[in-house]
């Protein structure tokens, strides 16, 4: 599991963070413009317009200094941009208003784990919870930081909690699928997949994740036709495009797999990954030459691609370099690949 | 065979094709082609009474093989080349003969005797004799379909060698009881092409490569033994220069001499012959090698003693004049194919003295108590048949043997065969399968202490002259490659999760160790012949003993799977040295160099007793240790004056003061043990020394394990 958390795939799902709109009264006081003001910033959140929401937020807390959740809000337009300080200073001073507002105390919670803070992380999202139970999206990020820790059955109680909260919460059942395939529990992995998708058809990665822990389980035929979908939805979704090379390689239609890895790398032209499993199906070929080209590739781009590394070493043998082949599965046992080692030391003596 | 021989054939007039017909050389069949007939008849003529002779030497052979092993010959070496010089006088008459008229059977049948004689390699056999069963008129002699069999055999037509087979077996069925030995030769032979089915239909993941002109030459090259770890090789060639000079009247090739060659940088030098030390004016040949490179063995051929086998060790640079073994292996018969244990305490060979199962069976003796070899065993039904067996290698491994057998279910003449000594007794023996085997000899194969290569001798099309030595590399099951994949697992990262996977494949290589190095004085890095004990720490016996090369300082030890070994190098004026191997039974091949430097005996200098075992957690000493602490005891003992420290260290588990006072007991224990095998106690000092000194880092098993030691240090001399 990568430690590094990048950008979130899509923050409108799980941020759907707007409070409450306040209903504005004909004759203005200074509470009512702000409060207008502060209505006018939640519909250029929506419109993923954070300058703007910044603007109208900063322009209600000015007419109301104390409007916490004036502030909680802008702080969350300056999180979308980035401005995680700032951010940080806003919800702080929600909280200085309104000890109580979980969306600042979530809003903290949010920026610590962009920072790679997880403890301070880990508190504030204990404090949303223990405000209000059914936060959904607290249960949620704290899931996918044990996730992340590999604590993948403390995460799906998470994931329970989540769902509990929120029926409907196709990313929590995606998430919580993913942590019980990680445990090795297919089954219960696939049927979590599948109610992800009937929360949401439109999540091109679910399908993707439902067909790769369909090949897990050897449905090659199952895995491809999730992976159709996926790609249906996201032609450019070279992810799925090299996963689904890899159940027709598994099928031994090796012409179909080459065909998606290419597809693949041509949507991300040093997709290592494709790279390598090129060679694999070269391999399965047994047109060694062309393996250990793709597998050279491969490690042109990415020295450190084991995987490679033993199937340039396969490629190799077969070509008769036996001190190629020897040289790197002992490269690829360097960087913790267990064929590696083991052929290194069944064959290299 | 002579009943078989007399078998009138009814068959062949029927299998004859109804297309083709027999054409004599007569007038009236080339009536405008009288002066080329005549030619063709000399020729033909003259062919024939070439051919007779040598059929009638060939048949002579076959009969007195028959009267002696009671079943036919199995394999074309039985035939000891007989007729051969005058199937050549006749061959190149018949093909002129041929080249007028192709259309006659007896004429065809003598060019397929001649052709599967001559160049059984080649697929001309097959086709004059299947032209021979077309033309027959019911004629020619009654081994045309078994030897069509034969040759299609030879050339993989499995169905078609049948086919021929079961057309003999209907002749000899007729007279089933004059005919039971040629009828089980014909039921043997089919068998052997089911095999041959079976294996060429799965063939074993091999390269077979011709070792080049470094090895190879013009000349027969055969008979290659190597050096476990694949350094070394020795080998016979019967090249021209051979030493004497003297060419062998039989096969008209020059006599054979030893000759040897090392892999520098993964290469085969240039073969050297051993010279006249160990090569003399008549036939010299290798019959084996120790794993350790050190211990050759020679078969030299005298009339009287029906070839014996000969030892030559090696020391530094120097072969030693080969010396006659002991009549326990020598007999007056026949001994070939010689090979040591890993231990050097038994040697495996294949005599055809009498007593045994069948012609050349496989012996082994035992080391007795005077070093000589004791009486010799035969190794018993499970390997030796009656049909003979040959070219017995056994692995370093000292469980896995090798051998060559027309017996077990080959593929035709002799196959190489694998067989494990498991609970007690040898297992069913395993063809190593096609393309290793074939349907002609295969013979004398020896392989690598990590079972990647074999070695083997053959003539097979595309070599240099006759027989090459040529290198298997086992490829062993198929490598799944290794496929990378990817998912976006969880729903609000970005950033994917990626996962390699390779189907798993399950290891058959040996289980053995090969230890390995140099052995030199740590002062003055001079390289040294010492003496290599290895010991079974359970049993606390020495097992093996070895010498380290006096001039490169090398050694190589061979270590089965399965014990807890205890290594000790030991020189006069020296220190001894201690290695540690506890290798389980399913450990799997390793080779590990150590170079050892020895250290003088002088104050200051210390040495860790890699062979004392104390109880977990206790300082209580184990006794697997008694063979390290009796090499101790002798060295003081040898020693008188120097005093010593015994310093015990532990690694870092556990607290400081636990490891302190854990250490020091230890120590203190075997200050103890010495002092009750009568060592002064003033000699001696016991000192712990907790985790305070370690020699690795104490963050994995393997430094912890390196740190967890005793040292014994000299503190005065």
């Amino acid at each position: 599991m990568r430690k590094s958390i990048l950008v979130c795939l899509s923050w409108l799902c799980l941020n759907s963070f707007a409070q409450d709109t306040v209903k504005v009264k004909t004759a203005l006081t200074p509470d009512q413009e702000a409060e207008n003001a502060y209505n006018a910033g939640l519909e250029f959140i929506g419109k993923k317009d954070y300058n703007m929401a910044i603007e109208q937020f900063s322009k209600a807390i000015t007419l109301k200094p104390n409007f916490d959740k004036a502030f909680a809000n802008r702080g969350f337009a300056r999180y979308e941009s980035k401005n995680y300080d700032n951010a940080l200073l806003d919800y702080n001073q929600a909280l200085a208003f309104n000890p109580l507002n979980t969306d600042a105390m979530f809003g903290k919670a949010q920026i610590f784990y962009t920072q790679g803070k997880k403890d301070s992380c880990r508190s504030y999202l204990g404090k949303v919870t223990l405000v209000d139970e059914s936060y959904a999206k607290a249960f949620y990020l704290s899931g996918q930081l044990k996730f992340e820790e590999q604590e993948y059955k403390e995460a799906i109680a998470d994931y329970d909690k989540a769902i509990a909260a929120n029926k409907n919460y196709a990313y929590a059942y995606n998430d919580r699928a993913s942590a019980k395939k990680m445990l090795g529990d297919d089954a219960g992995a696939i049927a979590d997949y599948e109610k992800a998708i009937a929360a949401d058809s439109k999540l091109f990665f679910v399908y993707n994740n439902l067909g790769s822990c369909k090949r897990n389980k050897g449905d090659n035929a199952g895995a491809i036709e999730a992976y159709n979908k996926a790609i249906s939805l996201k032609p450019d979704y070279y992810i799925a495009l090299n996963n689904r090379g890899t159940a027709r390689l598994n099928m031994n239609d090796i012409a179909a797999a080459i065909s998606d890895f290419d597809a693949a790398l041509k949507y991300k032209a040093n997709y290592t990954l494709a790279m390598n499993n090129m060679a694999s199906a070269y391999i399965k070929k047994k047109d060694y030459t062309a393996a250990a080209n793709w597998a050279t590739k491969a490690i042109q781009v990415d020295s450190n691609l084991g995987a490679a590394f033993v199937n340039r070493g396969i490629a190799k043998q077969m070509l008769k370099d036996e001190d190629g082949a020897c040289a790197d599965w002992k490269k690829a046992a360097e960087l913790g690949v267990s064929e590696g080692k083991r052929y290194h030391s069944g064959f290299c003596n | 065979m002579n009943k078989f021989l007399k078998i009138t054939t009814l068959l062949f007039s029927i299998c004859a094709s109804a297309f083709a017909q027999n054409i004599e050389f007569e007038k009236s069949n080339f009536p405008d082609k009288k002066d080329q007939l005549k030619e063709a008849k000399k020729n033909l003529e003259e062919g024939k009474e070439a051919f007779e002779i040598g059929k009638k030497e060939y048949d002579f052979v076959l009969e007195g093989f028959v009267a002696k092993n009671k079943y036919f010959p199995v394999s074309r070496k039985d035939y000891q080349r007989a007729g051969d010089i005058y199937f050549k006088q006749a061959q190149p008459f018949l093909m002129k003969a041929q080249e007028f008229n192709s259309n006659n059977a007896y004429l065809n049948y003598m060019l397929g005797v001649i052709s599967f004689n001559l160049d059984p390699q080649s697929d001309m056999a097959c086709k004059y004799f299947e032209k021979a069963v077309a033309l027959n008129t019911g004629k020619l002699p009654d081994d045309l379909t078994y030897l069509a069999g034969w040759a299609n055999q030879f050339q993989m037509k499995w169905d078609e060698a049948i086919k021929y087979y079961q057309m003999t077996l209907t002749l000899l069925n007729k007279e089933p009881k004059d005919n039971a030995a040629a009828i089980e030769d014909v039921n043997k032979k089919i068998g052997e092409c089911n095999v041959g089915k079976k294996e060429t239909a799965n063939p074993q993941r091999v390269f077979v490569d011709n070792l080049g002109t470094s090895i190879n030459s013009a000349y027969p090259d055969y008979s290659a033994f190597i050096s476990a770890d694949e350094s070394m090789m020795v080998f016979t060639s019967r090249r021209d220069n051979s030493t004497g000079g003297k060419i062998d009247e039989g096969d008209k090739w020059p006599f054979e001499d030893l000759y040897q060659s090392f892999k520098v940088n993964g290469k085969w030098s240039p073969a050297q012959n051993f010279g006249p030390i160990v090569n003399s004016p008549e036939h010299d040949a290798t019959a084996g090698l120790s794993s350790d490179g050190t211990t050759m063995f020679i078969f030299k051929y005298k009339e009287k003693d029906g070839g014996d086998i000969y030892q030559s060790t090696l020391t530094g640079n120097t072969w030693s004049k080969p010396e006659h073994l002991n009549k326990n292996v020598n007999s007056k018969w026949h001994e070939s194919s010689v090979s040591l244990s890993f231990d050097g305490k038994r040697i495996y060979f294949i005599s055809d003295r009498d007593g045994g199962i069948g012609a050349g069976d496989i012996y082994y003796c035992d080391k007795d108590a005077k070093n000589d070899w004791g009486p010799a065993v035969n190794i018993g039904p499970s390997l030796n048949t009656k049909y003979g067996e040959e070219g017995v290698f056994i692995h370093p491994d000292s469980k896995t043997i090798y051998f060559s057998s027309k017996g077990h279910g080959t593929m035709g003449g002799y196959d190489i065969f694998k067989s494990v000594f498991e609970n007690g007794k040898w297992s069913t023996p395993i063809n190593l399968g096609y393309p290793i085997n074939g349907p002609d000899d295969d013979v004398f194969f020896v392989i690598s202490g990590n079972g990647n290569h074999g070695y083997f001798a053959s003539s097979k099309q595309g070599g240099f002259g006759d027989k090459d030595i040529y290198r298997i590399t086992f490829l062993g099951p198929e490598k799944p490659p290794v496929v990378m994949n990817e998912d976006n697992l969880l729903a609000s990262v970005a950033a994917p999760v990626s996962e390699f996977k390779a189907e798993k494949i399950v290891s058959t290589g040996p289980k053995m160790t090969i230890l390995k190095g140099t052995i030199s004085d740590a002062k003055t890095y001079k390289l040294l012949e010492a003496l290599v004990e290895l010991v079974d720490n359970s049993l606390n016996e020495v097992i093996a003993t070895f010498k380290s090369n006096s001039t490169t300082g090398k050694y190589l030890v061979s270590l089965p799977s399965g014990k807890n070994y205890g290594i000790a190098v030991k020189k006069d004026g020296y220190l001894f040295h201690s290695e540690n191997f506890d290798l389980k039974q399913s450990d799997e091949f390793q080779e590990v160099e150590i170079n050892i430097k020895l250290k003088p005996i002088e104050v200051g200098q210390a040495i860790v007793l890699k062979n004392i075992f104390f109880d977990f957690d206790k300082a209580t000493i184990r006794p697997e240790s008694a063979n390290e602490l009796d090499r101790l005891i002798k060295l003081l003992n040898e020693n008188p004056t120097i005093k010593i420290e015994l310093g015990s260290h532990t690694d870092s588990k556990g607290s400081d003061e636990y490891n302190m006072k854990l250490s020091q007991s230890r120590s203190q224990s075997v200050v103890t043990y010495l002092i009750g095998k009568g060592i002064s106690t003033d000699r001696l000092v016991a000192k712990g020394y907790g985790e305070t000194t370690p020699i690795a880092s104490n963050d994995n098993d393997e430094g912890r394990q390196q740190n967890r030691r005793t040292e014994f240090k000299i503190l005065s001399k």
